[in-house]
């Protein structure tokens, strides 16, 4: 389970301020997906979640371990796979597979049953001796798919997980995420692909401009978008430019897909407010 | 009115040109910032020192050629050997700079789905390459005309001559060089290799570089010896002068302001001169431009060779290790096998001695002589300290230590998502330094002092001054890049090469050794209190060094963002 409690966090060089007082709850054995337009705040939010960087304020808690306040064995309870694929080009696949398997301490025999497993898994067997360098994109993603479940970790974070993978491996994801779930383990993944985030999440949490607009699951989100159609329909928006969005909101709730849900609620959230 | 767009050409031109000058001057309002303002003034003074620099050695070097040789009546042969210095140099950047531009190649490979032309491709390349090697040209030309013409006081028309003389001197080797790389590397795919062009182009400018320095060394032996350059002279052993008979370029300039050649020879010369490198040019492009742009469509084509683990060898291979011993291991794996870190880090270490070598071979006797004058002031301090500084020297010299959170900008994330605790990363980061100070000090202080014949306890305390100097620079290079990463770059070169932070540390590497020379020659001390005194200060610098990088550090890691 991980607990995100009013996390801000601005950057110090643009002044930025890429998440706003950001409250999350994750619970164990649901597939959590977190979704929002480029710029939202995702990866932002994953960092600050996985200690990469500090929140300006607020707390992260892994299975209860404070990050802040024991962070290698809150770190030790997670496995993250990165949003960019491109780290130690220069290692061979398999230095790079030890060299996490040995910061978490993983014995031999243990690493080798998972990494072998994996592997197959995601057709990455034949190449483990070859440099990261010369694999597509696609490889070194599978490839840290593997690096980040080398010590079975109870949560697993993915940012951006699907983007280079062939249907395939999309699909061998897809499966792992829900054996994880199933085993009563967290996944907790960011995407833009709104077909992957439909068919595989339990629950969404949808975020614009460092700000959550919406949790719960997409029967909620969905009820959630005709009521506020219901709304518009009556007149409720006070403003030219609020009612004009809503009315576009209104159409869109007809459309019942994640895509239009989400485009309207992105949209809602940045009607300016008098 | 809309304005008209800049043709194809131009734009790539202009882009191209950017790409390569990207210097970013700071807006009005941000020089308002005493950090911005001093951060500028820091550069503007760096680039004024380096100009400078070369400026000196080179107007140095012409005026000692022109008093050495105007007893004989031959000042003009100074001309001669400017223009041949500064043809070898442009040749040597036209070459490196053309091969080097190849390890872009896959971006560059960008333009081939634009409605370009091939030859305007190749033409826009070796353009910028001009852009580069005219500058150079022009240094070397603008001294010599100038310790010239306040000696010789020639008319007006000699500095047009130069000018147009150096404008074509760069073309001749940059249509050369295009026209052997083109067809060398469209035969060969192991050559369309960014890690290939990049050991390739390190190596050859090395050996190019150590090359010229070895001509200059030869140069500076002959204009100190008046009687060796009287007897080259009378029997035309001037290798320069060889230089400009079969180099077309230097041949047609020296025609053009040869004392007594009539206008319209110097009209003809300079005007053959242009024309030939500009034909030259045009010819290659034109003709290399389809072959070029099969080089870019086919750079880099690599797959994941194929590596299968073999299942009896797996329980060997992923086998646990402690995770200090992996952080070093991965420390050195990123840096040896990266070429630009491993060309200007741990292979300098091997490099400065090979220079010392061929200075040696070049000015033996000069060098031998200069060690026996040398050997009677060894006494007192400097027995023990010639041969730590030599250590010091190169153990600081890999820029291991002040670039290691550098390099590691693209993975900081990552790493601080480990649970790895931020001492072991920072440690292994020092371990990685020290591993190749060790190597440095082996090289210098006990090479120092198997060359200067330094006894038994001076030679211990050399090396335990060495130890300790280098350990406190080592150090000090990782507290600076701990506290002031460069953590905001595309090309690894940024994170070694155009770090500030490996220029502090060469020159406190350089004041700490100059330093211990100023105050072995002040302190009235003992030889052994000196000693005594510089060790303690040494540790005394370790310690609080290691109280800043180990109980500062952690918290300075948590707060480093990319």
């Amino acid at each position: 389970m991980i607990e995100l409690r009013d996390i801000s966090k601005t950057y110090a060089k643009s002044g930025t301020k890429a998440v706003d007082s950001l409250t999350l709850q994750i619970p164990d054995g649901v597939i959590y997906g977190f979704l929002g337009p480029n710029g939202a705040g995702k990866t932002t939010t994953i960092r600050v979640m996985t200690g990469a960087i500090a929140a300006d304020s607020g707390s992260v808690t892994i299975d209860g371990i404070d990050l802040d306040k024991d962070p290698l064995e809150a770190k030790q309870r997670f496995g993250l796979v990165p949003d960019t694929p491109d780290l130690f080009s220069r290692l061979r696949a398999y230095e790079y597979l030890n060299f996490v398997a040995d910061v978490y301490k993983v014995s031999s025999a243990d690493r080798t049953s998972a990494i072998e497993g994996l592997a197959a898994r995601f057709e990455l067997s034949d190449v483990l001796k070859s440099p990261i360098g010369s694999m597509s994109r696609g490889m070194r993603m599978k490839l840290n798919l593997i690096a980040s479940l080398v010590h079975t970790p109870h949560n697993w974070i993915l940012d951006e997980p699907v983007v280079g993978l062939d249907p395939h491996s999309a699909f061998a994801l897809k499966e792992l995420m829900r054996e994880h779930a199933a085993a009563g383990g967290t996944v907790f993944f960011s995407t833009h692909v709104m077909e992957v985030a439909e068919r595989v999440c339990d629950e969404l949490a949808i975020i614009n401009k460092g700000k959550l607009i919406f949790t719960g699951s997409l029967e909620a989100l969905r009820e959630l978008r005709e009521s506020r159609g219901a709304k518009a329909g009556t007149g409720e928006a006070g403003t030219p430019v609020a009612a004009e969005a809503s009315t576009e909101a209104s159409a869109a709730a007809g459309d019942e897909s994640l895509e239009a849900l989400f485009l309207a609620l992105v949209e809602d959230s940045e009607v300016p407010t008098l | 009115m809309s304005q008209r767009p800049a043709s194809p050409f131009m734009a790539l031109l202009a882009l191209n040109l950017k790409s390569v000058f990207a210097i970013h001057l700071p807006e009005k309002k941000a020089l308002a910032s005493p950090k911005v303002l001093l951060k500028t003034f820091g550069w503007i003074l760096l680039a004024i020192f380096l100009i400078a620099d070369f400026g000196f050695m080179f107007a140095m070097m012409d005026i000692s050629l022109y008093n050495a040789l105007a007893p004989f009546g031959m000042e003009s042969l100074m001309l001669l050997s400017s223009i041949v210095t500064s043809s070898v140099l442009v040749f040597l950047f036209a070459f490196i700079t053309s091969l080097s531009f190849f390890s872009s190649a896959r971006y560059e490979a960008l333009f081939l789905t634009m409605p370009l032309k091939p030859s305007s491709l190749l033409i826009s390349r070796m353009a910028t390459v001009y852009a580069i090697e005219a500058p150079i040209a022009f240094l070397v030309m603008a001294i010599a005309a100038g310790v010239y013409g306040i000696k010789s006081h020639p008319g007006f028309d000699f500095y047009l001559y130069i000018l147009f003389n150096t404008l074509a001197m760069p073309l001749v080797p940059l249509a050369v060089s295009y026209a052997v790389l083109v067809p060398v590397m469209s035969v060969s795919r192991w050559l369309r290799r960014k890690n290939t062009i990049l050991y390739l182009g390190g190596f050859i400018g090395l050996g190019l570089a150590l090359g010229f320095n070895l001509y200059l060394q030869t140069m500076m032996s002959r204009i100190e010896n008046p009687a060796l350059l009287q007897k080259m002279l009378s029997q035309g052993q001037l290798n320069f002068a060889d230089i400009a008979d079969w180099w077309p370029p230097a041949w047609l300039t020296m025609q053009a302001i040869a004392k007594g050649s009539s206008a319209v020879s110097a009209i003809a010369a300079t005007f053959t001169n242009l024309a030939l490198g500009v034909v030259l040019t045009a010819a290659v492009a034109y003709l290399s431009g389809k072959g070029y742009v099969k080089i870019l469509a086919n750079f880099g084509e690599t797959s994941a060779t194929k590596g299968k683990i073999d299942q009896t060898r797996a329980s060997s291979i992923f086998k646990s290790r402690p995770v200090f011993l992996s952080l070093v291991r991965r420390e050195l794996r990123l840096m040896n096998r990266e070429p630009i870190y491993l060309l200007n880090g741990p292979f300098v270490i091997l490099l400065l001695p090979v220079i010392f070598a061929l200075t040696f071979v070049a000015r033996g006797n000069e060098m031998r002589d200069a060690v026996t004058r040398l050997r009677p002031y060894l006494t007192g301090q400097a027995e023990y300290l010639i041969p730590a500084g030599m250590g010091i020297f190169l153990a600081t010299a890999t820029s291991i230590a002040c670039t290691a959170f550098s390099r590691d900008a693209k993975s900081l994330h990552f790493l601080k998502s480990l649970p790895l605790r931020p001492l072991d990363l920072i440690a292994a980061k020092l371990v990685h330094a020290l591993i190749f100070a060790a190597l440095g000090i082996a090289l210098g202080t006990v090479g120092g002092v198997i060359m200067l014949g330094v006894s038994g306890l001076d030679a211990m305390i050399a090396l335990l001054l060495a130890i300790f100097g280098s350990l406190a620079l080592n150090m000090g290079g990782l507290v600076i890049d701990t506290f002031w990463p460069k953590l905001s770059w595309e090309d690894p070169m940024a994170a070694l090469k155009r770090n500030p932070n490996t220029v502090i540390t060469i020159l406190g590497s350089m004041g700490l050794i100059a330093g211990l020379g100023v105050l072995a020659g002040t302190l009235p001390l003992q030889k052994y209190a000196f000693a005594f005194l510089y060790g303690t200060a040494l540790i005394a610098a370790c310690v609080a060094l290691g109280l800043a990088l180990f109980r500062a550090g952690p918290k300075k890691l948590r707060q480093m963002e990319p």
